[in-house]
């Protein structure tokens, strides 16, 4: 099918033999930016068919879940939108195993509903679980404050199963907790932003959730300050999540508008009870800690976050230490992840120049500290040609683009998005 | 059938490597290159025709790039701890030994991280950071000798994995030297991962994608104080289930090791550490975390055993009774020769669940193998290792130490496990690769292989079993010296 | 695949393969399972990192030499000879090798095989002529003597050829008078009795640590019992395979200190104690000895073991930074490491330091130092970064040869930190004499 030809009708055409007529529509809302056509399949089988047929006919495809990730990244929308909505079973929780295995369409608040009942969860908060779907939480590497003490994704698969190049179904890993048998295709698969595959399956090793959860914040007048206490805590006892917001984004989680220390943890009740004695000899008898509902409460409060007033997210990335200094150039509203060694930078700049030069400057600042910077949101009108991810070394991006042709030779995987332009 | 290519290793050839790593990195006389030929796999033997020790990542571009340029296939090793065969040379003439790169070059402890040479040893790394109160939590048992770079070839893990993870868990930051002598940079220090993940690609690939020689890794902070208990049991059934009723109590342990009845008259006769002898398994259980709640966590989880049928759970009561609890489980393996000549260690993996069903396959196969196999293993994460004992001047009975191996991984297999848990394919699984990967599965790593190494010159001949092998022919056969 | 199973025994196998050379105990050799955990802790694995100077490696070339896989060639020689024979190994082995036994029988055969080059024979020769012989080793230190009192030594070490400076150096420039132990009363009869094999370099260079060792003994309440006709322990020739003479020296040692019936046996210089607790073994063939020798070999323990059993007090503190290295035959042999350790602390005042790797092999090891000169070296100046690191004042030590070999490095270095026996370091906190 020629490029002229890949208007939605006649895509329509051509896709509505395998997934029926029925499952096709117009994208809406964040997925106008993602694809021309949303097609939803119902199993791994039509998706490869689907794969086949936009490869013969050089048609890109995007795989969808809510459409936020891809949303924010492409700059025009592909060709079809490949929508898991259809494919949100639960195929395998076995509790006693602490295993789920989901398919890629099935939301993070529908497993941990799932396990609720276990007193089991999967430990990966990133923002709106129940618009989080499994492929594109692993996809597009999402991850919440929970990361300093499970990690992210890429700990927590244990097994993919992706729709790849001429609509092979591809697995790696399997349903065990250890397992080193063959490549890591769950690491190749994490981060990888619907450019190598579409998955289609997913397995995790799941947690207990802790009995009790406490929320510590203290107030500093400056940000030095509140990463040295941050540091201190870290060291002295286990925590769940630590952060350390400026005064706009701590004023907008509904603290006093101060730089603030924000740290979780939790556990049995003995556990709880101690760290609630513990803490305040630590950090001072002016940190407030909370706990049972209120603590639960903050805790979605600080997963959810947006600063809706911010034209641009960036997600600063460099070694723990070096993220102050990193922050220190940017001043207004961030909040860090501060043991992880993430920020996320909510930036206000209306001009397009405005803010290739902040991110370009940032970029500089985060090189020079082996991290590196991305933009993770942005409104339309800035979007313009602006480089969504930081470029990698040349050996590096070398072997990236040895990756993106090794496992996308057509190039229809959601091309032209991804690093270096892939 | 995959050429040696030892045609292109002609005296022109050593020369050149020769003037890069100078004469005391060079070994080509066969009485030394006799020492190389098996790694703790001793099975199959095969020795390089020229060893490499280079000191830096410079001298392992340069070398590769002659080897690039000459179409001369290679295999890198560290310390040669491994158990699958991982750097046994199959069609590669020049092994590349990493173990004189061991500097650790910077320790980061308000990041967390560490920067080492590939060729440190594992243990060294926990050593220079313990004083500052933290840990590299990988942890295997050949951790006294093992190498990272080793490590990462093998995605390692080790008895505290299971509340600390593996390797790959572990590392954030690669440098490699790619087949053709390029050197890249993977990650790096920060967690988040820009652009696709290689390093993550590279852990576990078993050498196969270029030669490591620099890691950034994770320190983790030690716990506050651990509890041990030894829980001693009758048989194996009430341990194992004691494993599940624990992890579904919501506890995880720090590590939850089992040994059964011939591992354990082995470590007594080694180390008198004090187990009983006529128990028929015992679980060695660390809890760590918070002083204040470890007590009561380890009432809990004493309970625990007792309903699962403990005769008797003992808490270790200082550093030294712990120390002696850990230093018998992590010598299991070696105390195990002096039961027999040989021995072969499996690593099969099942769903922590499925531990009571794989216990009895695998007592039905030593029984119907005519063989003594014992077992000691991480049992929180379902991850099996059973010892096949056997002699290797008995030619029947060392066939017989095969077959069984290879029949407890398909009973693995069935239960919805896997082949390896932690020692990797090398060559000794190769051929049963097809029965957890399709073929599909398989041309796609072959692909993921190809990114790093084109011609396939990287530790040849492992990991995937060459298109169109069936089960019975895994690869070009080594010699197996029986 | 073959799946039948089979039920054949072992017992019906095919015959199992014979070795070619006798090089060593055929069967000791299947305890090692290759699993490397021994690497690390070999000193010359750690210096040269090559896996020919391993452990692991070496008992795989004394397999490949008995199965006749490889030849006795200048390779295979060149790693055998590099051994410390330390054992820091079979403190590493979960296997239970032992290794000890297999280098020894593996030297002997060498000896027994392989002609020398004529320098090396001279060599040996002289070593084994001399030092096993104390009256020999003072004659022949006697003009250095003369040379020391005229302050000459520098000028001598500078005119020495490079490869005697390092002998040169070892021998200690006559030291000031040492504190000595002096017990209160004798024993009584029915006190425990311990006799002191007094070491054949320390009475010729460091006498004091015999005395010392005595003294302590008597202090703590032993009845010391004098040896009187006392020869080498046979620790050299033990060591380089000449066992001969080592079965020689172990008959007339044995017949001496049979005579002490139960008292405990032991040796200023912890080498010499560990080949006195080898006896059993090295005469276990001899139908006249091997009862006597058994029981002498029982009867072996170390200084540190019997004065805590013992409740060895110190009326005075001792402030000082001390380090305690582990000699190897202390360490590995015998497995000695935590009573020294203990003892020290025990001294009100002793800040006890641990150093990096200090159970790794000093180069002395016998005559090692004289045989292996540059790998010696490049280990004791890794013992004395190790030292030098912890900041310490003393190194404690257990055996003479180690004494002198780290003494001579750290006074190459400059450093001011001394190097003490035990024994000569209780008698300094005794006496509480601040240096």
């Amino acid at each position: 099918m020629p490029p002229a030809l890949h208007d939605p009708a006649n895509l329509a055409r051509a896709f509505a033999p395998i997934v029926g007529e029925a499952n096709l529509r117009p994208p809406s809302g964040a997925e106008l930016r993602c694809a021309k056509l949303m097609v939803a399949p119902s199993s791994a089988d039509e998706i490869a068919e689907v794969v086949r047929g936009c490869e013969s006919d050089r048609i890109t495809l995007a795989p969808i879940g809510a459409g936020r990730t891809l949303a924010e990244i492409r700059s025009a929308p592909a060709d079809i939108g490949i929508s898991l909505a259809r494919m949100n079973r639960i195929v395998a929780y076995e509790p006693d195993d602490m295993t789920i295995v989901a398919e890629a369409g099935a939301t993070l608040a529908e497993l941990d509903a799932a396990m609720a009942a276990h007193g089991q969860w999967l430990p990966i908060d990133p923002p709106r679980p129940e618009l989080t779907a499994m492929g594109a939480m692993v996809a597009g590497a999402r991850f919440g404050p929970s990361r300093l003490s499970e990690g992210t994704a890429r700990d927590l698969l244990i097994g993919v199963r992706f729709a790849g190049h001429g609509g092979r179904l591809v697995h790696g890993g399997g349903r065990v907790v250890k397992n080193v048998a063959g490549y890591d295709l769950m690491k190749v698969m994490t981060g990888s932003f619907g450019t190598l595959g579409i998955i289609t399956e997913t397995t995790f090793r799941v947690r207990p959730r802790a009995a009790r959860r406490l929320v510590a914040t203290m107030r500093f007048s400056d940000a030095a300050s509140s990463f040295r206490a941050a540091r201190t805590l870290h060291d002295a006892v286990p925590l769940t999540h630590l952060e350390v917001a400026s005064p706009p984004v701590a004023a907008a989680l509904g603290l006093a508008e101060e730089f603030t220390l924000i740290a979780g943890c939790g556990g049995s009740p003995v556990e709880a009870d101690y760290l609630r004695a513990r803490i305040p000899e630590i950090l001072g008898a002016n940190c407030a800690i909370a706990g049972g509902a209120e603590a639960d409460a903050f805790h979605h409060r600080l997963r959810d976050f947006d600063f809706a007033a911010s034209s641009a997210e960036l997600l600063a990335a460099t070694a723990p230490a070096e993220l102050p200094a990193l922050l220190a150039e940017v001043g207004g509203a961030w909040l860090a992840f501060a043991g992880s060694g993430v920020a996320r930078i909510f930036l206000n700049l209306r001009a397009a120049g405005g803010l290739d030069r902040m991110v370009g400057a940032l970029r500089t600042r985060a090189r020079d500290a082996r991290g590196h910077v991305r933009v993770s949101r942005i409104i339309p009108e800035l979007r313009g040609g602006i480089e969504i991810f930081d470029r990698p070394a040349a050996p590096a991006m070398n072997l990236m683009r040895r990756m993106k042709t090794a496992f996308d030779p057509s190039g229809v995987f959601n091309p032209g998005c991804f690093v270096g332009g892939l | 059938m995959a050429s040696s290519g030892n045609s292109a290793l002609d005296s022109a050839a050593v020369a050149e490597l020769r003037a890069i790593v100078g004469d005391d990195a060079i070994v080509s006389r066969p009485t030394e290159l006799k020492v190389y030929e098996c790694d703790g796999w001793t099975i199959e033997k095969s020795a390089p025709e020229l060893l490499l020790r280079p000191r830096s990542a410079a001298e392992i571009s340069a070398v590769l790039k002659v080897l690039h340029r000459r179409e001369i296939p290679f295999v890198p090793r560290g310390a040669g701890t491994g158990l699958s065969g991982g750097c046994l040379p199959v069609g590669a003439p020049v092994m590349i030994c990493t173990s004189r790169m061991n500097r650790i070059l910077a320790i980061d402890y308000a990041s967390r991280r560490v920067e080492v040479e590939s060729g440190v040893v594992n243990l060294h790394v926990t050593n220079a950071v313990r004083e500052r109160g933290f840990f590299y939590a990988p942890d295997p048992s050949s951790q006294m000798a093992c190498t990272i770079g080793g490590n990462i070839a093998e995605n390692s893990g080790g008895p505290h994995t299971l509340k600390y993870g593996v390797t790959t868990n572990h590392v954030l930051g690669l440098e490699i030297v790619l087949p053709d002598g390029e050197i890249a940079e993977l990650g790096g220090p920060a967690e988040e991962r820009l652009g696709y993940d290689l390093a993550g690609a590279i852990v576990g690939a078993e050498g196969t994608a270029g030669i490591v020689t620099r890691a950034i890794l994770k320190l983790t902070r030690e716990p506050e104080e651990r509890r041990t208990l030894l829980a001693i049991f009758a048989g194996v059934g009430a341990a194992t289930r004691t494993v599940s009723a624990i992890i579904s109590a919501g506890v995880i342990p720090g590590a939850i090791e089992m040994m059964d009845r011939l591992i354990i008259e082995a470590v007594e006769d080694a180390f008198h550490a004090g187990l009983p002898r006529d128990a028929g398994a015992v679980l060695i259980i660390e809890l760590d975390g918070i002083a204040a709640a470890l007590d009561a966590q380890a009432a809990e989880v004493a309970e625990l055993a007792r309903a699962a049928g403990a005769r008797e759970v003992r808490l270790a009561r200082d550093e030294s009774e712990r120390a002696a609890l850990w230093k018998a489980r992590k010598r299991a393996f070696g105390a195990v020769g002096r039961l027999a000549p040989n021995y072969a260690t499996q690593d099969g993996v099942v769903p922590r669940t499925r531990l009571p069903e794989i216990l009895r396959e695998i007592a039905a196969i030593a029984e119907r193998y005519s063989l003594k196999i014992g077992n000691v293993f991480h049992a929180g994460d379902g991850n099996i290792h059973p010892i096949v004992l056997y002699d290797e001047r008995d030619a029947d009975e060392t066939r017989r130490a095969i077959e069984a191996g290879r029949e407890i991984l398909r009973a693995c297999v069935a239960m919805g496990g896997s082949l390896t848990g932690e020692h990797g394919i090398g060559v000794e699984k190769m051929a049963e690769m097809p029965l957890i990967f399709s073929p599909d599965d398989l041309i796609v790593m072959s692909e993921l292989r190809r990114v790093f190494d084109p011609e396939q010159r990287a530790n040849p001949n492992k990991v995937i079993p060459a298109p169109g092998s069936c089960v019975e022919v895994a690869a070009p056969r080594r010699q197996v010296v029986l | 695949m073959a799946t039948a199973p089979k039920s054949t025994s072992a017992a019906n196998a095919a015959p199992r393969r014979q070795p070619a050379r006798d090089i060593v105990d055929y069967e000791l050799l299947f305890d090692c399972v290759h699993c490397g955990l021994c690497l690390e802790s070999c000193p010359t694995y750690v210096v040269t990192r090559a896996e020919m100077d391993s452990p692991r490696g070496r008992i795989y070339l004394m397999k490949a030499l008995a199965d006749g896989a490889v030849a006795l060639d200048a390779d295979a020689l060149r790693h055998l000879d590099l051994c410390l024979e330390c054992r820091g190994c079979e403190t590493a082995c979960p296997s239970g090798v032992r290794y000890g036994k297999l280098i020894e029988r593996a030297r002997e055969y060498v000896n027994r095989n392989v002609r020398r080059p004529p320098l090396e024979r001279l060599r040996n020769w002289l070593i084994a002529s001399i030092f096993p012989y104390p009256e020999r080793l003072k004659i022949l230190l006697a003009p250095l003597r003369a040379i020391d009192r005229l302050g000459m030594r520098p000028l001598m070490r500078r005119l020495a050829p490079a490869g005697m400076r390092d002998w040169l150096d070892l021998i200690p420039p006559r030291a000031a008078a040492q504190p000595v132990i002096q017990a209160a009363a004798p024993a009584a009869d029915s006190a425990p009795a311990a006799v002191v094999h007094h070491g054949c370099v320390a009475r010729t260079l460091l006498e004091a640590e015999n005395r010392n060792t005595e003294g302590a003994l008597a202090a703590a309440g032993y009845r010391v019992v004098r040896m009187e006709r006392t020869v080498c322990c046979g620790a050299l020739d033990l060591h380089h395979g000449n066992f001969e003479r080592a079965r020689e020296f172990a008959r007339a040692n044995v017949r001496e200190l049979g005579r002490h019936g139960g008292a405990a046996i032991l040796s200023a210089a912890s080498g010499c104690s560990a080949v006195l607790a080898a006896y059993g073994d090295l005469l276990a063939g001899d139908p006249e000895f091997a009862a006597a020798a058994r029981a002498v070999s029982a009867q072996v323990a170390d200084l540190s073991t019997l004065l805590l059993r013992r409740n060895f007090n110190f009326p005075r503190g001792f402030p000082a930074a001390v380090t305690y290295h582990d000699s190897c035959h202390l360490a590995h042999g015998l497995g000695v490491r935590e009573e020294p350790r203990r003892l020290l602390r025990s001294i009100p005042g002793v800040e006890l330091l641990e150093m990096n790797e200090s159970d790794l092999c000093c180069g002395s090891a016998g005559s090692y130092n004289l045989t292996e000169p540059a790998m010696a070296r490049e280990l004791v100046r890794r013992k004395a970064d190790n030292i030098a690191a912890t900041g310490a004042d003393y190194v404690v030590l257990g055996n003479p040869g180690c004494e002198l070999q780290i003494a001579a490095e750290l006074r190459r270095r400059g450093e001011k930190i001394r190097v003490m026996h035990l024994a000569d370091f209780l008698a300094l906190a005794l006496s509480g004499a601040d240096i």
